[in-house]
């Protein structure tokens, strides 16, 4: 079709712009680095020189399997535990109207003000770490959930009624299928908060995986591969929220492209 | 008038139906239609024209049962009606098609509701896309179709259901002038075949006049029936050209003299170009531009 192939040419010419920037950006940090001295800043050789080493020798690799079994199981959680509840609130205007408030303000509230409290309930590893990662990740789907089925359009369910649906069908053909969109996006707000979530449990807790890895070559000062370390953190994140944007094209395709942090 | 209520499919008999309204910090009673009477025949296509904000929305959702009136009594085939559902289809100006389902699963949607094994409806969903013209879409989702396209489907939607009553609810108002044209002779071929009883709301005259067997004629807010015009133009009516028939002449400027006086009365005035905010009710879909109102 001739609308995908315009498609395709532009998608050609945000990626051919997305290079030129990345190797003007290569350039002026190699220019800086070479200027201020590699314990302030190292240079791009020299990170990519220690990316080959922590590849080669597995401690990248290692290091980011720990991570992301820790996050899979703590987004994992939060996913199962979030969409019922979000369901039940809409679905049930008092459960809805009962919880919001306190899921608001949970929200709000700074997950790291939960570290010391999550360390004397489940100590200083996986176990904790986990709890982290649900913590960071539940909130936005269960709120985009909520939200999702909260903005079901009106016209549609009066439609359905004129067609003789009951609440039932209101809630499973309509209110359910609506909120997917909505659900989509907190999955994605939910990887980045996860993310955001491990990181910081491993900063606190036990020096495991890859926020293990930047808070030891950080204090011993070995910045190549503390580069290295938060450039895999950065794919990583960017790769998992492609992914689920992915999805959501795929399942979700009419739509309109509403986002709610 | 008879006095036998089968005589009648629809009859509409003295009803009254208001709502409030909020008006600052404080609620407005606000009557909406008022002793408002009409009958439809069996099979009859009755057109309901009135000034733009006279209730013809809400007359359409008393009758399909949404809702229930304050007073007076509406019967279908002798009986009240007391909820929504499958004897009454409905066609909406905002098409109200579900986005996540295609052309042939939304016209099936009411079956679905009703529990008719799935083959079956996918069956019949199939021979009413052909019917309204859909041929060629039916595994297109509502975005990919143009608002013509997404109405037929909606037309298609409520003839599945095989409905004792169409109600049509400015079914045509947010479509273009050509495809209007287009979708209301195909409304009227559409009609010669199934002949299902009509009652179907406008605030276009030509429209009303070349649909109508009979068009009921609403007065501002609180609406009652102000006249019943029978239209004798000859049917089928799509194969001459209506708007040069001497009939249609005189009627449609009969039908706009009238519309004017309504509207020129000095204290309908504020009345009828405020939009009611009407509060204890879902949200009622009219275009946000705005639309001719005659033409």
């Amino acid at each position: 079709m001739s609308n995908g192939e315009s498609k395709g040419v532009r998608r050609l010419g945000a990626n051919t712009y997305r290079l030129i920037l990345f190797t003007i950006l290569i350039i002026v940090w190699q220019i800086i680095s070479m200027s201020l001295g590699r314990m302030f800043l190292p240079t791009p050789s020299g990170v990519a020189t220690a990316a080959v080493e922590l590849f080669a020798n597995g401690t990248i690799i290692e290091a980011t399997l720990i991570s992301l079994a820790t996050f899979a199981t703590g987004y994992l959680l939060a996913v199962a535990l979030a969409i019922p509840m979000g369901l039940m609130m809409g679905g049930f205007k008092k459960v809805g109207e009962a919880l919001d408030v306190y899921i608001n303000a949970f929200n709000a509230m700074p997950r790291i003000a939960l570290i010391p409290l999550i360390m004397i309930w489940f100590g200083l590893d996986f176990q904790a770490k986990v709890v982290i990662v649900l913590i960071s990740a539940f909130f936005p789907i269960v709120i985009n959930t909520y939200t999702g089925v909260l903005n079901v359009d009106k016209d549609l369910l009066e439609a359905s009624r004129s067609f003789g649906a009951k609440d039932k069908d209101l809630f499973l053909r309509i209110m359910l299928p609506a909120s997917v969109p909505f659900l989509m996006t907190g999955l994605r707000l939910g990887v980045a908060r996860g993310i955001m979530g491990i990181i910081m449990a491993e900063f606190f807790m036990t020096a495991k995986g890859l926020g293990g890895l930047i808070v030891t070559y950080g204090s011993t000062f070995q910045m190549e591969k503390l580069f290295v370390a938060v450039t895999v953190l950065t794919v990583i994140g960017g790769v998992l929220a492609e992914s689920v944007k992915r999805v959501e094209k795929l399942i979700a395709p009419w739509k309109t492209g509403t986002i709610h942090p | 008038m008879g006095s036998d209520n089968l005589l009648y499919k629809v009859e509409v008999d003295s009803v009254n139906k208001s709502f409030y309204r909020r008006d600052g910090d404080k609620f407005k009673l606000l009557k909406i239609v008022e002793d408002l009477s009409f009958t439809v025949s069996d099979k009859e296509f009755v057109v309901i024209v009135g000034p733009s904000g006279c209730g013809k929305t809400t007359l359409l959702r008393l009758i399909d049962g949404l809702i229930q009136p304050d007073a007076g009594r509406i019967s279908i085939n002798g009986r009240s009606p007391s909820a929504p559902g499958p004897d009454k289809g409905v066609v909406f100006q905002s098409f109200r098609l579900l986005p996540w389902k295609n052309v042939l699963e939304n016209i099936a949607f009411p079956l679905a509701i009703q529990g008719l094994h799935k083959e079956k409806r996918m069956a019949r969903a199939l021979e009413y896309a052909k019917l309204v013209g859909l041929t060629g879409f039916e595994h297109s989702y509502p975005h990919e179709l143009s608002g013509g396209m997404q109405q037929r489907v909606g037309l298609a939607r409520a003839l599945a259901m095989d409905p004792e009553i169409l109600l049509m609810d400015e079914p045509f108002a947010s479509l273009d002038a050509q495809i209007r044209e287009i979708m209301q002779l195909e409304l009227l071929k559409i009609w010669s075949q199934k002949k299902t009883t009509v009652i179907f709301v406008t605030h276009s005259l030509d429209e009303a006049v070349l649909l109508a067997d009979r068009i009921v004629l609403l007065g501002p807010r609180p609406s009652t029936v102000k006249e019943v015009i029978d239209i004798s133009l000859p049917r089928p009516r799509w194969t001459y050209d209506v708007k040069s028939h001497p009939d249609y002449i005189s009627i449609r400027a009969y039908l706009w003299r009238r519309i004017k006086e309504m509207v020129a009365t000095p204290e309908s005035i504020p009345e009828m170009y405020t939009e009611p905010q009407i509060q204890p009710l879902i949200k009622e879909s009219r275009p946000t531009t705005s639309q001719p109102t005659t033409d």
